[in-house]
């Protein structure tokens, strides 16, 4: 029923080649709120690449910042009291952060799509499924209602949704349906750019499988990139070909799926792999990660995940770690132990 | 601050202490945030105080005060308009009207209250029943609430007066009646609400009796939208009372109240429109701060509700 | 052949239990027809999808709502034959924990008033008795890892895997011996998942408790229970070891459930058994094995009569005709 697939140098190769299409460059992006509490600080110092065709998982807990990172790319961020501080957001060369509403509405539903969580509330109410696709489409393509709806019938036989079923509404679909329906909505303009948050974290889990496998589909087939957040591990590692774990604003590891899974490099990633039970082997206890995320509006100085960190030492209180590389270009992690001066000197230490 | 430290807590897990606060401190703390809030809670407060002052007064000089100066008839001052000795001017009996104003503030303040609380008393158990036993109870309450929904108030009241007599009590009895209804809804929506959370089931899996279900879980928790409801409905009553009293069921001559006062100075409106300014401020003060309170208030419970 | 251990004792056995609930004209069946039994000191994983009945089962055996039909004996008394006084008595043996560690705390209750609460309400302890009942709260967070210094804090005020060992403590005050645990981690972040169900395993060895764990996650419920039952629409499916389970799933649906959790390991792509079509809704529901609609294996003799428990190795019973 399984089988294992994977070839060390075709996986270089297709880096090298995915590095070639960056088709969405985050910068150096902070994203701050304003509360009654204080400046939440919700993303810190982002920095990330989207390829095309290729889809990147963010992982990370509630209040990670994952929500928060998918919303600034479109700009829906609600401001106040939310405010993009400081970095760049450039799409296809294009600076986000510095576009016209006009243009961000011309981007918003075409050129990059969003799906949210909740496929319940997602939808209008009042509005046939067929007419909800077709609005999207000839809201940026100049072609009649009635082509627009003939090509949202046709969106919604690729979701695997009978024709018919255009002139139904919302409320007589099951919640997978409905997640479907809304896929279809964000993929109608072919999209080059799809973000999926935790879109099948409220499904069950048989369906999950069939909506999961239908945007993997989808997404080859219309050779769209996606970006997938979520916090379910294992659906990261099926999906996805890049990974990016979030951790109180800050992206703590970045690489490849197989580098994440078979390589992690950060205690929080290793602590959230063996925080989740594995199929294949029984444990007596799991391991779990001590202690709470800390308050985003009183980070603390140094790491973030120093106070709950089994690994740390005096230094990881006081410095902020960079996204240090480990072994090839790819694979990085925000930890102090891989630091070149200490690996420099632990390499000096065994000579 | 402290409460979002709390929820993403604690770099120092343990070793820290937390100061607790209590919900009504909080609710507290959003609440004077709201400046129309504030200055609405200010003007109710100096309204009751000169309600209950006119009783220290009457007291201490054993109903003579009363008797001079806000019942007196005094012809001489007939219909005067605003003067140094008499700012609001003087009535139709030449009685000072600011004074009458005054002493009208505990009449119109205290029976709008009352009328509410006492429809609060019984619709809010009709609403409470009716919300936790659902089914057949549910339809029958139910049912007689909107029989009495379906009566205009005026009329209500009028067929109430005119079956028990023109009495302040009556009165009273008139206005409550016709606020029960609204009452029970608000208390059996929020009863409802709660009904099927968790901790309800939690509480029956621990072997409690209905009625502590209903008087220690469900009822505390229902506070927030019955004290919004109350508030703004001691605004309606009030208004209410003063339009009974306007059409002459309410409080008779010579009492001191807004309403009646208005229907008194109906007759001379063309000739001394300055005898409506006095009652006619009064009621409009009155009214807008307890709605202004209510909003406010409704607001500070809020954020809470949706946790 | 049972197994050879002092602690076989059956603590808890469900007996042709149904619960069918009245929508309109039709009836919907949440439980229909589930038989097992759990051993003391055990866990019984049941494993299902939304609508499957799963926490509704777990309701009606803590008598929280009334059955349709069926017994459930708890060391051999009938629980549904017990009067309101004797049931109220018997709670103290037999508590919940709940999915939500948002709904399930009474908002206006301090955690020490929201653990004392059972104590009250059974009458063990007077508010009068002060001080007893402040050792009995410290005494219960500190089981559950919770900081005394939480002891007047309103759950508002913290986060969620601290909630839920509120939850926990409520539970436990009481001292029962059987525990039905409705989703007790679902709500959590993976991380605290981790905490919550490492202190579950915790207590249950220290005071020897029997768990009821109901949950929609197959990888939770293969680490945590000893056996496990698989429900779809109200009936169960396929009962085994939790090992013999995962190693060996026969019933059509076990597989396809099996073959759709996502594995962490980008190197072994399963391939999915693809169901067709929706769940539904048990209204009503017509003879015959309720899954036959989306089932690949599925012949005409499998709507034609009702599917009935075979056990194909010690203990693994499963109710699919065609293996």
């Amino acid at each position: 029923m399984t089988h294992a697939s994977n070839d060390n140098t075709t996986l270089k190769i297709n880096i090298m080649n995915d590095h070639n299409q960056e088709i969405l460059k985050i910068k150096n992006l902070f994203v701050h709120y304003e509360t009654e509490y204080g400046t939440v600080e919700a993303l810190n110092d982002v920095s990330l690449s989207i390829f095309k065709g290729k889809t990147l998982g963010i992982v990370g807990e509630t209040g990670a910042g994952k929500t928060t990172l998918a919303k600034s790319i479109l700009r829906i961020i609600k401001s106040p009291p939310g405010r993009i501080v400081s970095g760049s957001i450039l799409f296809e060369g294009t600076e986000i952060l510095t576009m016209s509403d006009k243009e961000l509405r011309a981007l918003r539903g075409s050129q990059i799509s969003m799906i949210f969580q909740d496929p319940m509330t997602s939808l209008n109410p009042v509005m046939t499924v067929g007419d909800q696709i077709a609005e999207v489409i000839y809201t940026h393509e100049k072609i009649s209602k009635k082509d627009a709806f003939k090509k949202a019938l046709d969106m919604l036989n690729m979701v695997g949704i009978r024709p018919e079923r255009g002139k139904d509404y919302p409320h007589q679909f099951s919640g997978g349906m409905k997640q479907r329906v809304i896929i279809a909505i964000a993929l109608a303009n072919s999209s080059k750019i799809l973000i999926a948050d935790e879109p099948t974290s409220a499904l069950d889990v048989t369906i999950q499988a069939q909506v999961l496998s239908m945007i993997v589909d989808l997404k080859d087939k219309i050779k769209t990139s996606m970006i997938l957040i979520t916090h379910d591990l294992g659906v990261v590692a099926q999906t996805c070909d890049y990974v990016a774990i979030i951790y109180a604003g800050r992206i703590v590891e970045y690489g490849t799926v197989y580098n994440i899974f078979k390589d992690p490099k950060h205690p929080y990633t290793k602590g959230l792999i063996g925080s989740i039970p594995s199929l294949v082997y029984d444990v007596e206890r799991l391991q779990s990660i001590k202690g709470l995320m800390p308050d985003p509006t009183k980070l603390p100085k140094g790491c973030s995940f120093c106070p709950r960190c089994d690994m740390a030492f005096d230094e990881c209180q006081t410095i902020l770690p960079d996204l240090y590389n480990i072994d090839d270009e790819v694979h990085s992690a925000r930890c102090l132990l891989f630091s070149p001066e200490r690996i420099e000197n632990d390499r000096r230490r065994n000579e | 601050m402290k409460k979002l430290r709390r929820i993403f807590s604690l770099s120092n897990d343990e070793a820290k202490t937390l100061t607790e606060r209590t919900i009504s401190q909080e609710v507290w703390q959003r609440y004077k945030k709201s400046r129309t809030g504030m200055v609405a809670l200010v003007i109710v407060l100096l309204l009751l105080f000169i309600a209950i002052s006119t009783y220290v007064v009457d007291i201490v000089t054993n109903n003579a005060f009363y008797d001079n100066n806000v019942i007196n008839i005094d012809l001489i001052n007939k219909l005067k308009p605003p003067s140094w000795q008499h700012i609001a001017g003087n009535d139709e009996y030449g009685r000072d009207i600011l004074l009458r104003v005054i002493w009208g503030t505990r009449l119109s303040l205290f029976l709008g209250v009352l009328a509410v609380v006492i429809a609060l008393i019984i619709g809010g158990t009709l609403g409470a029943i009716s919300g936790f036993y659902g089914k057949q109870v549910d339809s029958v309450i139910m049912r007689l609430m909107d029989i009495l929904m379906g009566v205009p108030t005026i009329i209500l009241a009028i067929a109430i007066v005119a079956s028990l007599g023109v009495s302040i009590m009556n009165l009273v009895i008139a206005v409550a009646v016709s606020a029960v209804p609204g009452q029970a809804r608000v208390m059996r929506a929020a009863v409802m609400s709660i009904r099927d959370k968790e901790f309800i089931e939690a509480a029956r899996a621990s072997g409690a009796s209905d009625l502590r279900l209903i008087f220690k879980y469900i009822l505390p928790n229902c506070l927030s939208p019955v004290i919004v409801n109350t508030t703004l409905g001691v605004a309606a009553s009030i208004l209410n009372v003063t339009s009974l009293s306007f059409i002459g069921l309410g409080v008779q001559a010579p009492n001191a109240e807004w309403g009646s006062m208005l229907s008194a100075a109906r007759s001379y409106i063309r000739v001394s429109g300055h005898i409506t300014l006095g009652p006619g401020l009064a009621i409009f003060l009155t009214i807008m701060s307890i709605n202004l309170m209510g909003d406010a208030l409704r607001d500070a419970l809020d954020p809470r509700l949706k946790r | 052949m049972s197994e050879a251990s002092e602690m076989n004792k059956i603590l808890l056995e469900v007996d042709h239990l149904k619960k069918y609930f009245q929508v309109g004209k039709s009836q919907l069946h949440a439980v229909d027809d589930v038989s097992f039994t759990i051993q003391e000191g055990k866990t019984l994983g049941v494993v299902g999808e939304s609508g499957c009945g799963k926490s509704t089962l777990g309701r009606v055996i803590l008598r929280l709502h009334e059955p349709t039909s069926g017994k459930v004996f708890f060391e051999g008394k009938d629980v549904f034959a017990k009067s309101r006084k004797e049931m109220k008595v018997l709670r103290r043996d037999m508590q919940i924990i709940f999915q939500d560690p948002f709904s399930s705390l009474n908002p206006r209750m301090t955690v020490s008033q929201a653990i004392i609460e059972p104590l009250l309400i059974q009458k063990k302890y007077t508010l009068r008795d002060k001080e007893g009942l402040l050792n009995k709260v410290h005494e219960v967070m500190d089981m559950v890892g919770l900081a005394s210094q939480f002891v007047n804090t309103y759950p508002h005020e913290l986060d969620g895997g601290r909630r839920q060992r509120i939850g926990i403590a409520r539970a436990l005050v009481l001292n029962p011996k059987f525990i039905v645990c409705d989703e007790p981690v679902s709500a959590l972040d993976v991380s605290i998942q981790a905490q919550i169900l490492n202190l579950m395993q915790d207590l249950q060895k220290a005071l020897h408790l029997t768990y009821l764990f109901i949950t929609h996650n197959l990888l939770v419920v293969k680490h945590f229970s000893d056996e496990i039952a698989v429900m779809y629409l109200g009936q169960i499916v396929e009962k085994s070891s939790a090992s013999g389970l995962f190693k060996n799933p026969i019933h059509p649906y076990t597989q396809a459930l099996l073959s759709a959790i996502p594995i962490s390991d980008p190197e072994i792509k399963t391939e999915r058994v693809l169901l067709k079509g929706e769940l539904f809704s048990p209204i009503d529901p017509k003879p015959g094995c309720r899954f036959a609609a989306r089932c690949n294996y599925a012949i005409p003799e499998c709507s034609m009569r009702n599917m009935e428990m075979k056990e194909v190795e010690p203990g693994h019973f499963h109710s699919c005709i065609r293996f």
